[in-house]
């Protein structure tokens, strides 16, 4: 497993005795990433799991047959668990319990641990994503987790990626946590928005909406911030092809008021890109009236989208009436970036 | 929160009512038997386990697990249920339909008692639609039951505090909102803009025009494009009490003279009548290519002053695209 081993931040200059030289040795980088790390990982605590569960199992047979052998009606002795045989069996047996007991503990507090840090990577990946990776990458190795944990932390690490631009990898990670079952494909409307008491409400629909929870429920909901992110690496990458795939299947599932507004965005992007002007020009003012419960950068960035395709169509008046609400909605670096 | 008989007509809560709702279903956080009940089963099923002889209650510590396992999967799904509900209202108060949001936050406030988290969501959602459907004086009570129970200092409590002066100058308490406005100016100078110095802004200026220092809300509206750009559209609101400044100053007998040169180089320059005329022509061009009139006036009825005045109508941007129909 040499391959998966997280490696050391080479970005990071040590300073000479500080606390900062001991955090950037402590920081670990993810290297990158492959689906066959990830089946392995996958399998490996899929056999724990089906280990403890056998075990169980014929720990409950072994018992009931003992009991049944030993008894010669009910109230007899020998008549329960292992535990308790007088033959000698059931010191073993009580070790075994143990044992299976321990093993569970472990198994559960390995998962609580993650699922914990798992809450700590979302909170670090805007503020701080060298942090986020290092947790990432030191959480990823720990065995057993529970599959719903690690599908989760791979998603942290395709948000990751995809923030940092590393499009490629993120696109793949994408694609591969796609192939697994994760959970319902159609979560209830709107599961993306944050978990936190959100005040100024238009904050919701921000890009940073990641899953916070780590519940079976919230996996369903990652699905569709999976494909989103799908489309929007494959928009970058200029595959056209690929995007239109992920934006069909976005819409095949129910999703929330978030999420319908981030596609509606990377759809726009879409049409934009492969020429389907007068398909990015339909329906405007309730695309716009949308677009307008979006936080003013993302909002503006839409109205900057629509002036190309309302020039090429030859009007003129719509492209004036967008690029002057732009120049209120958009910050100064959207609208110097837009030349 | 009292509703007539018919289904549309609406009739927001008093603060009495808030003050009581927020009384009786406060926040209990979980209930001490709900989180020890799994553990003392547990061991009651160990111990059953261990002692119990006969082949009858030799499963029940079986049943117990099987019960505990039913349990949780229940809690589970209730939790998911209160989630989605809570989740469903915020929605509907992104789209603006504050009224059913409120009905609903409102019923489910019961539920959630003991979510502390969901609780305060739920709280802060029910203040949120009731500042929307201007029921001031309701959303003060919401908005000082949240500010109680979280530290003075977070950036949810100083958002909460522009949110309560903005909410105090509606409803006339003009002196609170001030000292609130004062002890918050450090907001003004946040760089970038955030959500909640464009907020302070938005509040300052609100202040400003209320109390009809409609100078000084001239004098600080050089960068307010920029200050209130996080906004997005609401920044129209500000947009529009700028230019209602700017047409107060137009309308003043003694502003009928010509513009004189500012003293020092810090003092904006003062403008002539017809050059206020054109400020506010400028400020309620940009306040309703963001939002329609009808919303401005809505909000803030002193601004129908301006919906009124001849020049202002020639002005007027449209909200909505001129050509938006499909070219098909």
């Amino acid at each position: 497993m040499s391959d998966e081993q997280p490696t050391t931040s080479p970005a990071e200059p040590p300073s000479p005795g500080g606390a900062d030289a001991r955090r950037a040795e402590a920081m670990q980088t993810c290297p990158p990433f492959r689906p066959a790390v990830l089946r392995r990982q996958i399998a490996l605590d899929s056999a724990f799991r089906w280990m403890l569960l056998i075990l169980l199992l014929v720990f409950i047979l072994v018992g009931i047959s003992v009991g049944e052998a030993g008894s010669g009606g009910v109230g007899n002795a020998g008549g329960e668990v292992p535990g308790s045989d007088a033959t000698g069996g059931g010191g073993s047996g009580l070790v075994l319990l143990i044992v299976l007991g321990a093993a569970w503990v472990w198994m559960t507090l390995s998962g609580a641990k993650a699922a914990q840090r798992l809450g700590v990577i979302t909170a670090l990946l805007d503020i701080d994503p060298a942090r986020a990776e290092s947790l990432i990458a030191q959480t990823q190795h720990r065995w057993p987790l529970p599959r719903p944990i690690r599908l989760l932390l791979y998603h942290r690490l395709a948000v990751l990626r995809h923030r940092q631009q590393q499009f490629a990898e993120a696109a793949l990670i994408c694609r591969t946590l796609l192939g697994y079952k994760l959970g319902s494909a159609d979560p209830r409307p709107g599961r993306m928005v944050a978990a936190t008491p959100t005040l100024r409400l238009g904050e919701a629909s921000g890009s940073s909406t990641a899953p916070t929870s780590s519940s079976p429920a919230a996996t369903g909901a990652v699905r569709s911030h999976l494909l989103l992110m799908l489309t929007e690496c494959q928009l970058a990458a200029n595959d056209l092809a690929g995007a239109y795939q992920a934006l069909m299947e976005l819409h095949r599932g129910r999703l929330g008021l978030i999420e319908s507004l981030q596609r509606m965005a990377l759809q726009l992007r879409y049409e934009v890109a492969a020429g389907h002007d007068a398909a990015a020009l339909h329906h405007l003012d309730s695309k716009l009236r949308l677009a307008e419960l979006m936080p003013a950068p993302a909002c503006g960035a839409l109205h900057l989208l629509l002036i190309a395709p309302a020039q090429r169509l030859g009007r003129t008046t719509l492209a004036d009436w967008l690029h002057h609400r732009a120049e209120l909605l958009c910050t100064p670096e959207q609208l110097a970036a837009q030349g | 929160m009292s509703t007539s008989a018919t289904a549309t007509a609406f009739a927001p809560p008093s603060p009495q009512q808030v003050h009581a709702h927020l009384e009786r279903y406060a926040a209990t956080g979980p209930s001490k038997v709900a989180t020890w009940a799994p553990l003392a089963l547990l061991v009651a099923a160990v111990v059953l386990a261990v002692n119990v002889e006969g082949g009858a209650l030799a499963i029940l510590p079986w049943l117990i697990l099987l019960a505990m396992f039913i349990y949780s999967g229940v809690r589970t799904a209730r939790l998911r249920t209160l989630e989605g509900r809570a989740i469903y209202v915020q929605e509907l108060a992104m789209l603006r339909r504050h009224v059913e949001s409120l009905r609903l936050a409102w019923r489910l406030l019961p539920s959630v008692t003991h979510l502390v988290e969901l609780h305060t969501r739920t709280v802060a959602l029910i203040g949120h639609n009731l500042e929307q459907v201007q029921a001031y004086e309701s959303a003060l009570a919401v908005l000082d039951y949240l500010l109680a129970r979280m530290p003075a200092d977070s950036p949810a409590a100083v958002q909460l505090r522009v949110q309560r002066a903005i909410a105090q100058l509606e409803s006339d308490h003009l002196l609170d909102a001030d000292e609130t406005l004062r002890r918050l100016r450090d907001l003004a100078d946040s760089q970038p803009p955030t959500t909640v110095s464009a907020l302070w802004h938005l509040g300052r200026l609100l202040q400003q025009v209320r109390t009809h220092h409609d100078q000084d809300a001239a004098d600080s509206a050089a960068n307010l494009v920029e200050q209130l750009r996080p906004l997005g559209v609401e920044a129209g609101y500000g947009h529009a009490l700028a230019a209602l400044a700017q047409h107060r100053l137009a309308q003043r007998p003694q502003q009928a003279m010509p513009a004189a040169p500012p003293e020092d180089d810090d003092e904006p320059a003062r403008l002539d009548p017809q050059q206020r005329r054109q400020e506010a022509a400028l400020w309620w061009s940009r306040a309703t290519l963001l939002l329609s009139v009808d919303a401005l006036v809505d909000r803030f009825p002193e601004l129908g002053e301006l919906k009124r005045d001849a020049a202002m109508v020639a002005t007027t941007s449209r909200h909505t695209p001129k050509d938006a129909a499909p070219t098909s």
